[in-house]
Order: C-alpha cells, then structure tokens, then sequence
C-alpha cells in the first residue's frame, strides 16, 4: 500500500468503523497478550504444551447393559473399539475459518469407561492437538457421533487438511439418524438434548445453549479465565457419556421390540425392522394397523403388492377404501382390478368415487386419474361392440 | 440478389425513409486470416473440430493458442462473431488431455451466462472422445452435483458471487480441484470495472493465495470486448502481467449502419413519433422481407410492447402469420423458457426476437441478418455489441439506430459523427480501496490465517492490525487468526443492492404457476398493485405485489392499456461530520439517506400511447442509507461568488451542467464507473440553505467514492473545465456538458456560461497552495 494511504489510515479506519457494522464485534482486542503463568490450568487438567491441554476421566461402562441387535453397531467390531466423539466449535455455519477448540472422546475398556478430552488453548496448539486426535481415530474401528455425518466429521477433515495432516476415518455410526427414523412423529424434534429428556428421561441441568458455546472460547482467549470454560467442558463430556446412553437405549429397543416403551412409533419401528428383514417387523404394523395408524396400511399394502401376495395386498386397499377415500389404495385396487382381473366396471366404480370424493389439488393427479377414467370407458365400449 | 440487398435497395428509393436518415455509413466487408491448427492440438480435439467443419483457425485464435502455450497471461479482445469460446477452449483441452488430474475454472459475470456457456461446451465443443467432465457450479446447482462437481468437475464453470461465498470459503472441500488447478478464464472482462471489478480484484487475490496455499499457480485467459483500455484492465484485475491479443482475424460481412431519427409529427412543438411504433414498423418490414432480426429495446416493458405489436401486425389466420415467429427475450424469463428461445433461434424456429441487453452478451443465438436498436443503448460499446448482433456470417447485415427523444439519442442521431469518432469506454478498478479491501481482508483470514509479514499482495499488516483491535482476528504465533463466530462472506456484497427476487404467480382461474421472476428493485416500479404485466406477449394485471414474501400474484387480464410508474428521489441529509475547507471550497461530509418512491402511475393505452388515466400506488419507499459529500455554493466562497455571478434563470441549468461534467470526469479519478457515483446539483438546498452538488455513493452503507472526492477535487474540477473548454462539440454533448435538453426553457445549452463559471471559481481555487 502506498505511504500517502497509511498517512490518513487512521483518520479513514475509524470513518469505516462509523459506517460499515463492525459495532457489532466484541469491542476488546483478542490479542494474546497475557503471560503464560498468569493462565491457571484447571484441576483434573495436564497441559501436552503451552497450547494444548488434555484431560481423562474414568467412569463405570454405560455400555455394560447393552444388548446388542446388530442393526446399529456392526457385530463385527469389538466393543472396546468403538470410539465416541463430539467436537465444540468456533462457530456454526462451517467453512475453513471454524475450528474445532474442544474435541471429546469416549471408549469402553474392560468394565471402565473412559473419556478423553483436548482443549485448544489457543490457536497454535492446534496441529499437536489433531496429532494426538489422529493417534486415538487410527486406533478406533467405529467412530460414533450424533450429527457427527454432517458437521463433526466433515469439519475435522477440513482441519486435518488446513494443516497438513494425514488422516483416516474408520466406519462411522450416527446416531441421529436411527433418532430420526424411529421418533420423527414422537418426539418435538429429534436433537441429542431431547432424545435425553424423552427417551432417556435424564434431563440435563443447567446446561449451556450450543449457540452460547463459540463465544465462551472468544472470551476465553481474551481473559484467559478457565473458570468459565468448565461449563463448556462439562457439556461437550455429558454429549459423549448420554451418546453411550442413548446407544444403549436403541440396540436395547432393537433388541426387544415387542417391549412396551415410552414414545415407542410401531410404525417406525415396524418399517424399521422390516427393511432389515426381521419378521417381527410385520407384527408390529399389523399391530399398528389394529390400532388405526393409517401409514402401517399403505406402507405394508405396498410391501405385500411388491412380493405378489395380491390378496393381502387387496384386503389392505379395501379395508383403507371403507374407511375414506385413499387416492393411493384406490388407484391401485383401480388398477389391480383393471389389469389382473380384468373388471373393468368395478375398476371404473372405484375411480368415479375418487373423482366424486377427493378434492385434488394436483391438476397432474387429477389429470392421470381422469385419464385412466378414459381409457376403461373405452375399454368397455370396445368390449361391449365385441361381444 | 439476397434479400438484404433487395431490401437495401428499396429503402434507399424511399424518399419518406430516406428523409429521416441523419447518416449511412457501410463498414467495408473484411477478409478473414487464417492459421492451421496447432499441430500440438490433441488430435481428439481436431477430429472434433473437423466434424463441426472447423479446418483452420482465426489468426487471434491461434495467437492465444500460442502465447498460453508459452505460459503467458492474456487478454483477448472478441467482438461478436469472432469465435471467442475457442480462444480459450482450446489451450484449456489442450492442457487438460495433457495432464489428466488438471482443472479448469471458468468464470461469467452472471448466473445465465455461465449456464449458456455450459450448454456451449457440451454441445459445440465436446463430443463424447473428449473425456473432460464440466460441471457448473452456482446457486443453482442442486446438492447431489455439487459433491460430483468438486470431485471430478475438470471444468468448474461458476460466477464471482459463487466463488465469493461458496467455494473460497470452503476450499479444504476442493482440495482436490485447487491442487492441480491450471487455468482460469475470466469472460467479459469489460464486465469487471468500476466498484465491482474492485471487488474481482480482490478475490482473484484470496482464489490465488488458496491456490499457493495448495502449490498451485494458474494462468489467466481473460476475454473483453471493445473498449478503450483492455488490456490495461485485465492486467489490474489479475495483477500479473498480461499478453494483449487484439487484432481480430474473424472475416466479416458488409455492414451498413443506419441512423434513423422518426418523423415529426408535431413540428412546431418538436415531437417526434414514438420509438417504440418506429422500431416495430422497421422490423415488420425487415421479418416480411425474409430478414431474421433482433430488436433491442431499452426497458422490459418495451420489450414486451414491441413484441405483441409486431405479432400484432403479423396476426393473420390463412397465412399462419405469413410463418414468421417472433419471441420477446428478457430476463425474468425462466430459465428453462430462455433456453427454448435461443435453440429456437439458433434452429431458425424463429425468424425474430425483441429483447433488452440480455441477449446483448455472449449468449449464442447464431446468425441473424438484422438489428434494430429501439434507442441507443446508453453507452457507445453497447450500441457496437447490440449492432454486432446481426452479421455473424459473411453476408451483409444491416443495423439501424432508432433514437428516442432523450436529449443523449437527439444528439447522438444528429451528429452521427461523435458515435463513429468516439473512444470507446475505459475500465478502472481501485482494489486498494479501504472499503473492499477490508471486506475481503475478513475472508481471506478466515479461509486461511495471515502470516506476519505476509501481502495481499500489498502490506496490509496495518489493516489487519485494526481489524485485530476490533476483535474479529487474533493475533498470536506469528498470525492473524480468524476469531469470530460468523461466515464473514455471508454479510459481503459484491454487487450493490443484490436483493432477492420476487417470484411472479399466475393464479387466473385457480392456477397457480410460476412463470416468472423480477429484482424486488424493478418489482415496485413494474409490478405494483393494478399493474399490467406483460409476458411473452400475455397481459396480465397484478393482484398483490408482497415485498416481503417476494411473491406477486397476477391474473391474465385483457384492457387497452399498459402501466408505468412515475419516480421520485429525493436526498436528505441525515448527519454531518462537520464542514471543513479546502482551496476555499467548504465541502461537508455526511450520512445522506436516498430515497425512490413509486407513489402513482400512468395508464397508457396500446398503439396510440396516449395517456388514459393514473393510479395510486401504495408501496413503502425504497432508501439507500450510504455516504455524500455537499460541495457548497455558499456566498463568501469562491465558488459562491462565481455562482451568484450566473443570472438567476441560468444557476439550475448550470448546475445541472457541473453535475453532468462531474460525473464524466470523476469516475477516471476515483476509478469507479459511472453508476457507481451520483451527483445531483441543488439550488438553495433545503437543508444547507444554500446552493451546492451532492456527490454520493450509490452503494449501501458507502464505500468511500464521495469520501474520497476530497481528495481528487482539484484533479475532478481541473478535469471539468478542460472538458468543458476544450470539447469539440459545438454547444454540449454527452461526453461533456451533456446535449440540448427539450425540458430547458431557453433555446441554447448553457455550455459557454457553464465553462466561464467554473473559470471564475478555479481561477481563485488555483491561487491557494
């Protein structure tokens, strides 16, 4: 830049500053200006450098009720190499400037569990800290995550790359979408703090907002006081130790599916395990169905329709049709009748009432259903002049 | 004889046409040079080129080939018709067939250019032997491509807000890509001034820092079309020296350009017949001959117009419209509607198209024998690409000027020689403007942390340094680390009033279809509540304009009439910072709030455009809240004094004059366009209570233009009355005090009294030290 722009710079910055919404931004310089003593390491705390600070707890194994279904956790892998992991971040949105500044770890050994935790104290430390990240996930035969898919995951790869580190990731098990598949319709939403509070009935206390989480660290870098981080790293420790919970929970619910549990989905479940070939799967959407959930009918019609068990399948339809009017299942009765029984007039009954019945908003569907409409009409007229 | 001719000829013999043409100039037809194709070109490329018929290439072309083969930088000037994609297709396959994992990114200014040019590519240039895979990448390239782009993409084809936001600031995704990136190809370069090419700059500087970061440093093929410092602009752009290759090879084709001013139908009042009725009837007769023509008109509402009228004319049941298909081509179009038309034109489907500027850049819709500009486009290079429309083979085309009655088109029909004698444009970019240069400072840190020591590529360890004071980076280690929760990208611009668009809804009779979509910018000029909208030639009329969902409901409709909308700025003053003086001249730097209100509009009714009625339109105003400076004309002042020597009758045209000058002169010394700057001249200003010039940003929030005017004051006014003094013309033009305006209430152009009061006023300014 040239001499004669720095001359007037300040002048010029602090108009910037009056006009562009940099007010916003915290007003105090987050230089590191304090002296390494003055940073008191928190007790249970080692620092691995000036940077870099680890801590290891130890706690009886929440794994050691775990009755394994096999449809979560491949059986293949042996327990004590499965390795929990949650990150805290430097904001939400990801991106090459969001770095991971907490990284939590947990792991099954004989009848301990044991958690690990990095802590970056400031940005230098970061390569050390992934180096000792990238020993523990080499180790590892099954990372397990909650949302770890898409955020935790993907944004650790970038900080592998940023610098320069090699890296592997070994299988990875989310839990958030066994969460999903199962408790979609159940629960409010299907974050890690609601599956607890539902599903684990363990609520937490006290615990930091997420959004709040970044922040604590700026603050942190400015004021160096541990104290306020003790918050944040008793949260992202309780995501680790509730995500062995949860897993617990659900190979325990795949497990015994029959068992009557708190805001248990048969629908769910049932389409659950019948996607894995389990035949309890059947039980429950029928069980379902007897308790009027009208997905059980539709799913299971369709299922019976794809192996040919037309009669089922039919039974289905029909049973939906005397209840109200289905587009669905009268199209396809429509259409069985049609083409596997040739019933022409019965098919064409059935598509008059969809037609009479349903409000279609859809000008296709309306369309294809009056197309059909069409065709038997002529159909039996061509069958009329024939015979 | 072709029926170009024949219509030449004919016209000619018209007296009536004749009369009304101020000049005819024929532009002599041009051999074509040629070269062989490289014997390095990859022999799958020449047998693709062989099937397209392509044996040989224009000399410019091979000229590119050449210098990126020698690994140089270049700019490539491409007039339309000159075979710009394979200036850089061709060194760009070459090196890809070469070197298997090499990447290629190519960037348009805008969204449906970059689309356009995809569909190029895989149609025209590559066949299945080629094995390079495109992909686009932009706002509209659906999730499940995107992963597939970054992993094999070989040709990334994207827009600078997509680099800008999307994949600068999450490049550890596009390792792969960056790692071996080798080209870049910057399209219509001439794009890149002003404001905005300050902002390219600046992330041509963050894409090659990420690509060093990733050890790899890639070549530049820049294309421009004609302007007065191409080179010159692509080299500030890229900042790296550049190969300037502007000596077009391609043949070109007789071409007679023709300028029409309407007739009069009104003499003694001076009104002229509408351009709008004026062009249409040109074109109908162009289409009845057999001639394909392009109609440019100047605003969508026209382009509709002129469009329905020609159909109009041609409406005829037993003769199918005497088989002659004309299309209107806008953007708002959806996107799969604009790519209907231009195949159909390509195709020959379509014998005409009326459209705005959207059709005036490299979109490809083959040749056509005609144009016809219903008024003059606004800037020379413009009118040379819209005229250029017509022409691409090497038969004779025709392209005649249609002016309007705005003073810019009066002057320029009647002195047709200022048109042929003019230089074209120049581009600047001013990349070290603290504004920009700020902004993207916050996203290269948070795309990679800046080093002590460490350029961009100019010291900025100063600028990081306050940024640091401020809290958004941390300095520790030897680095300026990112140290903020946000996505700094988000909240940056790089155009100004990028806003979202508004979704248009036809809801006639229960439907619900969207066929359309306007900038909520034009949204409250065109589709207020009652308008009429016009679409591919339907009428429609607006239901409800809602500017906060971004959704206007419409309903076909069919009155007599169309809509327009009257416009009202207006500048207040919403702070000062405190006057202060300069060689005598008080200049006040403030927060100024711009205000544009559509408050009523006209009914107008087809064909006769007589004025049938108004409306009231009920719209909250658009503001712009950015910075000004007062240039005061207070008595006492040097430039007071001056000014109450003016009699008072002259001080508003006067200033309007000074106005005008400023904004030709002081885009060349703040580095800006023309449209970055507002100036708006005052006499006895409400809030000053005094005469004087506003000079503000047009962009939100400022970015230091009217802050800087200070600065360059006394090279802007230098400037002004060099201009003023030493301009050819003979009483005001466009590049000067601007042409006779019909709205004055006195005979001549207040050039000469403009130049005296400036020279009074300078005349004590000089003396200051």
């Amino acid at each position: 830049m040239e001499v004669s722009m720095k001359a007037d710079l300040s002048a010029r910055l602090s108009r910037l500053k009056k006009v562009k919404s940099i007010q916003n931004i915290p007003k105090q310089a987050a230089s590191a200006s304090i002296s390494d003593e003055e940073i008191k390491i928190p007790p249970g705390w080692t620092a691995l450098d000036r940077d870099v600070w680890k801590r290891e707890i130890r706690m009886p194994d929440p794994l050691a009720n775990l009755n394994l279904s096999t449809y979560l956790a491949p059986s293949d892998i042996p327990r004590e190499d499965w390795l929990f992991f949650d990150t805290e971040t430097t904001g939400l949105s990801g991106g090459a400037g969001t770095t991971a500044f907490l990284i939590g770890l947990g792991r099954s050994e004989g009848t301990d569990f044991i958690m690990t935790q990095y802590f970056l104290r400031d940005y230098p430390g970061e390569p050390l800290m992934l180096n000792f990240l990238k020993e523990d996930f080499k180790r590892a035969g099954l990372l397990i995550s909650y949302n770890g898919k898409s955020y935790d995951s993907p944004l650790l790869r970038t900080r592998f790359l940023m610098n320069r580190i090699p890296f592997e990731f070994a299988e990875q098990l989310d839990l958030l979408y066994p969460v999903r598949k199962l408790y979609r319709r159940t629960l409010p939403n299907c974050r890690l703090g609601t599956a607890e509070t539902f599903l684990l009935q363990n609520p937490r206390q006290g615990d930091i907002p997420g959004s709040e989480i970044p922040d604590m660290w700026f603050n942190f870098l400015k004021d160096n006081n541990a104290d306020s981080m003790s918050q944040v790293f008793e949260h992202n420790r309780l995501d680790i130790v509730r995500m062995a919970d949860l897993l617990t929970y659900l190979e325990n619910v795949l497990s015994h599916p029959e068992e009557q549990k708190p805001f248990r989905d048969l629908f769910a479940l049932g389409r659950f395990l019948t996607e894995r070939d389990n035949p309890l799967g059947i039980e429950l959407l029928e069980q379902a169905i007897r308790k009027g959930d009208p997905r059980a009918e539709a799913y299971l019609s369709v299922y019976w329709k794809r192996r040919g068990e037309w009669d089922r399948a039919v039974g289905l339809w029909e049973s939906i049709l005397r209840k109200r009017s289905g587009l669905y299942a009268g199209t396809e009765l429509a259409k069985y009748l049609e083409h596997h029984r040739k019933n022409l007039s019965s098919a064409l009954i059935i598509v008059d009432r969809l037609l009479r019945e349903l409000p279609i908003r859809d000008p296709r569907r309306k369309a294809e259903l009056q197309h059909r409409r069409n065709r038997l009409l002529a159909k039996i007229r061509k069958q009329s002049e024939n015979s | 004889m072709s029926e170009i001719g024949k219509f030449i000829d004919d016209v000619k013999g018209n007296r009536s046409f004749m009369e009304n043409v101020t000049r005819w100039e024929v532009l002599p037809p041009r051999k074509g040079e040629y070269c062989p194709l490289p014997e390095s070109l990859p022999s799958v490329v020449v047998k693709s080129l062989e099937n397209k018929g392509i044996r040989s290439l224009y000399s410019h072309q091979a000229a590119c080939y050449e210098a990126a083969a020698r690994g140089e930088n270049l700019c490539v000037v491409t007039p339309t018709a000159s075979g710009k994609t394979l200036c850089y297709n061709l060194p760009v396959l070459k090196t890809l067939l070469d070197e298997p994992e090499s990447r290629a990114l190519y960037l348009f200014p805008t969204k449906a250019l970059s689309q356009d040019q995809q569909s190029a590519l895989n149609d025209i240039v590559l066949s299945d032997d080629i094995p390079v895979k495109i992909c686009t990448y932009d706002g509209d390239t659906p999730g499940s491509l995107r992963m597939t782009a970054r992993k094999s993409g070989r040709i990334i084809i994207s827009n600078p807000d997509m680099l800008h936001s999307g994949i600068l600031p999450n490049h550890p995704k596009w390792i792969d890509f960056f790692k071996s990136l080798r080209y870049i190809v910057l399209d219509e370069v001439h794009s890149y001034r002003g404001v905005f090419g300050s902002h390219m700059t600046n992330l041509l500087r963050r894409l090659k820092r990420i690509a060093a970061f990733y050890g790899s440093d890639p070549q530049f093929i820049c294309c421009s079309a004609t302007i007065g410092n191409p080179g010159e602009l692509a080299q500030a752009i890229i900042e790296k020296p550049v190969t300037l290759i502007n000596h077009n090879g391609a043949p070109s084709g007789e071409k007679h350009l023709i300028f029409y001013n309407p007739p009069l139908v009104d003499p003694v009042q001076g009104i002229r017949k509408g351009v709008v009725n004026t062009s249409q009837q040109l074109a109908v007769r162009l289409l009845k001959s057999g001639i394909k023509t392009i109609v440019f008109s100047r605003s969508r509402v026209k382009t509709e117009l002129v469009a329905s009228y020609i159909n109009k004319r041609l409406n005829n049941i037993y003769n199918d419209n005497q088989r002659i298909k004309v299309e209107s081509y806008r953007g708002g179009y959806l996107p799969r509607e604009r790519r209907k038309i231009e195949k159909e034109l390509r195709d020959g489907t379509i014998q005409g198209v009326v459209s705005t500027n959207a059709l005036e850049l490299g979109i490809d819709i083959g040749g056509l024998d005609a144009a016809v500009l219903a008024g003059f486009p606004g800037s020379i290079s413009s009118s040379w690409q819209q005229a250029g429309r017509a022409g691409r083979t090497s038969n004779v085309s025709l392209a005649i000027f249609v002016a309007s009655s705005s003073p810019v088109d009066q002057y320029l029909v009647q002195t047709p020689e200022y048109f042929f004698g003019a230089n074209p444009e120049s581009g600047f970019v001013d990349p070290d403007n603290l504004f920009i240069l700020m902004d993207h400072l916050k996203c290269a840190s948070f795309e990679i942390p800046f080093r002590k020591g460490e350029g961009f590529p100019g010291d900025v360890s100063s600028l990081l340094g306050y940024l640091e004071e401020n809290g958004v980076l941390r300095f520790t280690g030897d680095c300026w680390y990112w140290a903020d929760r946000s996505y700094p990208a988000e909240s940056i611009s790089l155009r100004s009033g990028a806003s979202e668009n508004v979704v248009i809804i036809d809801t006639t009779k229960g439907r619900y279809n969207v066929i359309g979509e306007m900038d909520s910018h034009s949204a409250r000029e065109l589709i207020f509540n009652e308008a009429i909208y016009l679409h591919r030639g339907e009428q429609y009329i607006v239901k409800k304009l809602d500017l906060e969902k971004h959704i206007c409901t419409i309903e076909e409709s069919d009155v007599n009439y169309y809509t327009d909308s009257i416009l009202k700025s207006d500048i207040k003053v919403l702070e000062e910072d405190g006057e202060s003086e300069r060689w005598g001249q008080i200049l006040t730097h403030c927060d100024v709030l711009l205000r544009n209100e559509v408050s009523k509009y006209k009914k107008i009714k087809f064909q006769t455009h007589e004025n049938i009625g108004y409306g009231e339109i009920f719209l909250p105003e658009e503001e712009m809240h950015t910075r000004s400076v007062f240039l005061s004309l207070k008595p006492g002042t040097p430039a007071g004094d001056a000014f109450e020597m003016i009699p008072e009758l002259m001080q508003a045209p006067v200033l309007a004059r000074v106005s005008t000058l400023i904004r030709n002169t002081a885009p060349l010394f703040l580095l800006c366009r023309g449209t970055d700057i507002g100036v708006s001249g005052r006499v006895r200003d409400p809030h000053f209570e005094c005469s004087g010039v506003f000079v503000y940003d047009t962009y939100p929030g400022g970015i230091g233009l009217a802050d800087n005017f200070t600065e360059k004051m006394k090279e802007i006014f230098q400037a002004c009355l060099g201009l003023v003094s030493d301009c050819s013309c003979k009483e005001g033009c466009p590049s000067c005090v601007g042409p006779v305006d019909q709205q004055d209430q006195f005979e001549d152009n207040p050039r000469f009294l403009t130049r005296d009061f400036l020279r009074i006023w300078l005349d004590t300014v000089w003396k200051y030290p």
